[in-house]
């Protein structure tokens, strides 16, 4: 082949240009740092490890594309250890506060969000949360947006499920002492007195009780012909489990998300069989994105993610952010809350995401029974 | 409520198994109080930390440090295993924990027990990660149906051993030198060295033999809890006010106390409230502390000069 | 005390009130707040423990009484924080009282079992008690102290009130050490039988160590309500006792210095390895056994060496105070 010299001179030209082009523009494109605050230490390690794996794939998946965030921008984890102490959770968001972060992804734990809330009132940060203590989204945080269906939204469609799919007159309920589990036991109250109902029996169990001969007797001599349980610890529930199988509880039984999480499902091996759950999210109820992370996920870490409350939510988080840094070409906090506020039909991992009046962001929960360690969807509720 | 005598021998039978374990920490608890005078706090991370071991062994697969590796054995031989390494643990424990404070009264020692115990904790976490393990149970079967109740096997399995522990150590105490020694010991430890005892070769005994309770109790506890770091905490407190209510350096106090206990918290859980459950232990300890503080079998409690 | 040790305080004293006006961050200014917080706790059960050797593990029921007293006075009473504030404190005094009183006959390990109970108790009371404390859900909205229409809001500004408690505490601290109560409490942790023979009524004084104890870790917990702005039960537990010990032992327990020590090296410590994650909380337990060995008096009672001080009423190593003999049956 002639290389002519104008031929020549051309190439060089547009090789040059390409290599300069970048110096001549600026220097390397500058990291977006996303704040993510897990709970890595203490009694909610094993939750706060999934929390960083879900941040960890969708940071890797993202950064991974053509275009990074949004040209050529990578994200970048700045995380900190929630631990499972109020004072400490908040010296960690000091911490990061000071750090110069886009945006905060975590925590789930409602009680240590309602402790972060008075300093993140005067930030205008996007901070996307999973807890669903419905009164997270009133506090006036201006940032603050939720990952996940509300308790509110949850119980009321556990109870749904039990009147209608179940036909049960007398509901037992069964609930963990802390803040999750009272905050759900009085949304299904709640509900139920909305059909003119009261539970047969509402028992509290204290965290780490290792018997619950008592409780379930006395859901057995209530005659209940079905139970709505909310469950924290993923060891409590197994054991919980087993007692109902072998002290032969047979009524159905409707679990929180957290009765669904993985490990719990694990630990409690063939006594989970039967039992229905509320999810956040679920194969067979939006295939592609869900199947897509859940696979993923697994080759990446080589273990379930958790459909209950780990993983998934802060991967739509992660996603999300991305999705409107892409369309504003710009990480800029204040910005990307208004964008977020716009937000329509978004499809994550957990469905369709939505921002309504409250920054509450997803509507759906799906009811989804458990046989041999899968989960198989029953139903879709939107609230 | 109406008085149902199935619901209650339930309870009874449950009530039992979780006093069993009680009583066996609280055992634990008392012998090492008698030899050497201090409380040891890290008594419940020994069910604890046996269990991770032993399912380290159990299981085809397990993660430690991170890394996922396959260290299954037989049975028997993960027993033996498990027994081996808590016997070095424990005189480790004597020798790092007891042994440079042996002086210095009880406060340091107790205190530190509860740096043990912390440690402990913590490095079970670092270990084998957060993840609850399961440990499988012996039995092929969740339940048995005796007449119309229906026991888990484990539960009789817990009742059965602690009873042939508590003969074991009737035997052990009432008729072998050994046991008498460890009681001499026990009793007066100035008098023991005066007749030619090896006081610091029999505390050290007591000592892993208390290991060994501790290790036991979480073999049998392991399949029907799920293992955890925090899974000794409660029980240890628990066992704790089950000693006092027994008389503190009671040996059959320390047994009858964990019995009772776990009968009156199973019976209180299901009549009176499940949410307070834990409370009724330390009522009750509270209640006996103030009134008979030397508890059902203990001596008067009088002052030192 | 000597003119010396005098001026060295005062010194301190100013280097901490400038504090705020040199480190503008607002992490390092939060942790300083909470360090002086837990100071003020960990100084109540040196009166108790260091002074007057009574092994109580319930400091934490009394930092959750007084934070929830605190908070609900102003939240559901409408009450100003700073009145309410003392109130709590006096509150958890009484309480602290009705814990000693039934206690006094007790000691060493009994005493110990019976605090933990107590404070087991207390914690499930908090978590249960929901028209009063919202239970697990928490109390929100508790608001900042004002004076006059200033508000302690920043970290900053709560700063000063954090120090100026610590500095009051201290003080009485000092006066109950260093005049006959002090000695009292020392005579009676050392051997209560003998003091009793020398004219002390060591009811008397254990009490008031226990109505004290109560008092500082009860003013501490309000303190850390308003700075936080939110209480939920489960930051009073057993284990948050055992934080306490720690921090009294590390310090050394026999002096106000340690005790105040201790609090705020294991506040900042772990702030400090936090980019250590999870090996930080093994060496931690590592480091007590470790202490309590090498370092009987703690870290208070190892300056005190180095400086060649030998006054009596520096950190006395923590030896076998009056313990019940019991007969034992095998």
């Amino acid at each position: 082949m002639e290389v002519t010299r104008k031929k020549f001179l051309a190439t060089s030209a547009a090789a040059g240009a390409a290599i300069g082009f970048p110096a001549i523009v600026g220097a390397a494109p500058e990291p977006i740092r996303l704040g993510s605050i897990p709970p890595l230490t203490g009694s909610n390690a094993l939750l706060g490890e999934q929390e960083h794996d879900g941040v960890l794939l969708a940071v890797e998946q993202i950064n991974a594309r053509p275009g990074k965030v949004y040209d050529d921008r990578p994200f970048v984890i700045v995380e900190e250890d929630a631990t499972n102490d109020n004072q400490s959770a908040v010296s960690a968001l000091n911490k990061m506060l000071g750090e110069n972060v886009a945006a905060i992804v975590n925590p789930v734990l409602s009680t240590q969000i309602q402790a972060m809330a008075p300093v993140m009132k005067d930030q205008m940060i996007p901070w996307m949360t999973g807890g669903t203590a419905v009164k997270n989204t009133q506090l006036g945080v201006p940032g603050l947006f939720r990952l996940r269906a509300s308790d509110a939204i949850t119980a009321a469609a556990i109870t749904n499920f039990i009147l209608q799919e179940k036909k049960a007159k007398k509901v037992a309920i069964l609930h963990a002492s802390d803040a999750f589990g009272t905050g759900g036991a009085e949304q299904i109250v709640i509900n139920l007195k909305k059909h003119g109902l009261d539970p047969i029996v509402n028992l509290q169990y204290p965290k780490d009780a290792k018997d619950y001969t008592a409780e379930i007797l006395r859901i057995k001599q209530s005659g209940a012909d079905a139970l709505a349980m909310y469950v924290q610890n993923p060891s409590d529930t197994a054991v919980i489990l087993q007692q109902i199988r072998s002290l032969n509880l047979t009524c159905p039984i409707i679990g929180s998300p957290s009765l669904a999480n993985t490990t719990a499902i694990q630990t409690a091996g063939k006594n989970a069989n039967g039992a229905y759950a509320a999810v956040d999210f679920i194969v067979g109820m939006n295939s592609n994105v869900a199947t897509h992370f859940l696979t993923s996920f697994y080759n990446r870490f080589h273990k379930q993610p958790d459909v209950g409350s780990g993983s998934g939510w802060v991967f739509d988080a992660v996603g999300l952010l991305a999705y409107v840094y892409k369309q504003q070409r710009s990480a800029d906090p204040k910005q990307t809350i208004a964008s977020l506020e716009k937000i329509r039909n978004w499809e994550g991992v957990l469905g369709a995401h939505t921002a309504d009046a409250e920054h509450n962001m997803v509507h759906t929960v799906s009811i989804g029974q458990i046989n041999d360690g899968n989960f198989a969807l029953v139903k879709t509720v939107t609230g | 409520m109406t008085f149902d005598p199935v619901a209650n021998l339930q309870l009874l039978v449950s009530g039992l198994a979780i006093g069993s374990i009680y009583a066996l920490v609280a055992l634990g608890f008392v012998l090492i109080y008698n030899a050497v005078g201090v409380v040891n706090f890290a008594q419940g991370d020994f069910v604890m930390f046996p269990s991770y071991v032993a399912i380290s062994f159990l299981l085809p697969s397990i993660t430690i440090f991170g890394t996922i590796v396959h260290w299954q054995l037989p049975l028997l031989l993960v027993y033996a295993v498990v027994l081996v390494l808590m016997i070095g643990f424990g005189l480790l424990f004597t020798r790092i924990a007891y042994y440079p404070l042996r002086d210095r009264g009880w406060m340091p020692v107790v205190i530190s027990t509860i740096g043990v115990s912390i440690f402990l904790r913590n490095a079970a976490q670092l270990v084998w990660g957060s993840q609850p393990q399961v440990m499988p149970s012996p039995f092929p079967v969740q339940t048995i149906a005796l007449g119309p109740l229906q026991v888990r096997p484990q539960d009789l399995l817990i009742i059965g051993v602690t009873a042939l522990l508590i003969a074991f150590q009737y035997f052990l105490f009432e008729r072998t030198t050994l046991g008498k020694q460890m009681r001499a010991t026990a009793q007066d430890r100035d008098a023991a060295r005066l007749i030619g005892i090896r006081v610091g070769r029999i505390v050290t005994i007591t000592f892993v033999y208390s290991v060994l309770l501790g290790t036991i109790s979480g073999l049998l506890v392991a399949p029907i809890f799920t293992i955890t770091k925090e899974m000794g905490a409660l029980i240890a407190l628990k066992a704790f006010a089950a000693s006092i209510v027994g008389g503190f350096g009671s040996i059959p106090g320390a047994i009858i106390g964990g019995l009772a206990i776990g009968v009156i918290e199973t019976f209180g859980g299901f009549y009176i409230s499940t949410a307070y459950v834990d409370a009724i232990a330390f009522v009750i300890l509270i209640v006996v502390l103030v009134v008979r503080p030397q508890g059902l079998f203990g001596e008067r409690v009088g002052e030192k000069a | 005390m000597s003119r010396r040790r005098w001026l060295g305080l005062a010194v301190l004293l100013i280097v901490l009130l400038c504090v705020p006006l040199v480190v503008h961050s607002d992490y390092l200014l939060n942790v300083a707040d909470i360090a002086g917080i837990y100071a003020i706790a960990v100084l109540g059960l040196g009166i108790l423990l260091g002074f007057a050797g009574q092994l109580s593990l319930a400091q934490a029921a009394f930092f959750g009484i007084g934070a929830y007293a605190s908070g609900y006075m102003t939240v559901h009473w409408g009450w100003p924080v700073l009145p309410s504030m003392a109130v709590a404190t006096v509150f958890s005094g009484l309480i602290g009282l009705g814990l000693g009183w039934p206690c006094l006959r007790l000691s060493g390990h009994y005493l110990a079992l019976a605090t933990i109970g107590f404070g087991i108790i207390t914690q499930l009371v908090l978590i249960n008690w929901t028209s009063v404390t919202n239970g697990s859900d928490g109390m929100t909205g508790i608001p900042p102290p004002m004076i006059g229409p200033f508000a302690l809001a920043t970290y900053g500004q709560y700063y000063y009130l954090v120090l100026a408690s610590l500095v009051l505490c201290a003080y009485v601290a000092w006066r109950i050490k260093s005049t006959r109560p002090g000695r009292a409490l020392q005579a009676i942790r050392e051997n209560e039988l003998a003091a009793s023979t020398t004219g002390i009524d060591p009811t008397r004084y254990k009490i008031v160590a226990f109505v004290l104890a109560g008092a500082y870790a009860g003013l501490a917990g309000a303190l850390l309500a308003h700075s936080i702005k939110f209480l939920s039960p489960d930051s009073y537990s057993f284990d948050q006792s055992v934080i306490f010990l720690v921090m009294l032992i590390v310090g050394g327990s026999g002096s106000i210095g340690g005790a105040i020590l201790g609090a705020v090296l294991l506040t900042f410590l772990p702030e400090a390895l936090r980019p250590l994650k999870t090996s930080y909380i093994m060496v931690y337990g590592a480091a007590v056994i470790a202490m309590i060995i090498f370092m009987p008096r703690g870290l208070a009672g190892l300056l005190s060496a180095a400086l060649g001080r030998d006054d009596a009423a520096a950190a006395r190593p923590l030896t076998n105070p009056a313990q019940p003999v019991e007969a034992k049956s095998a």
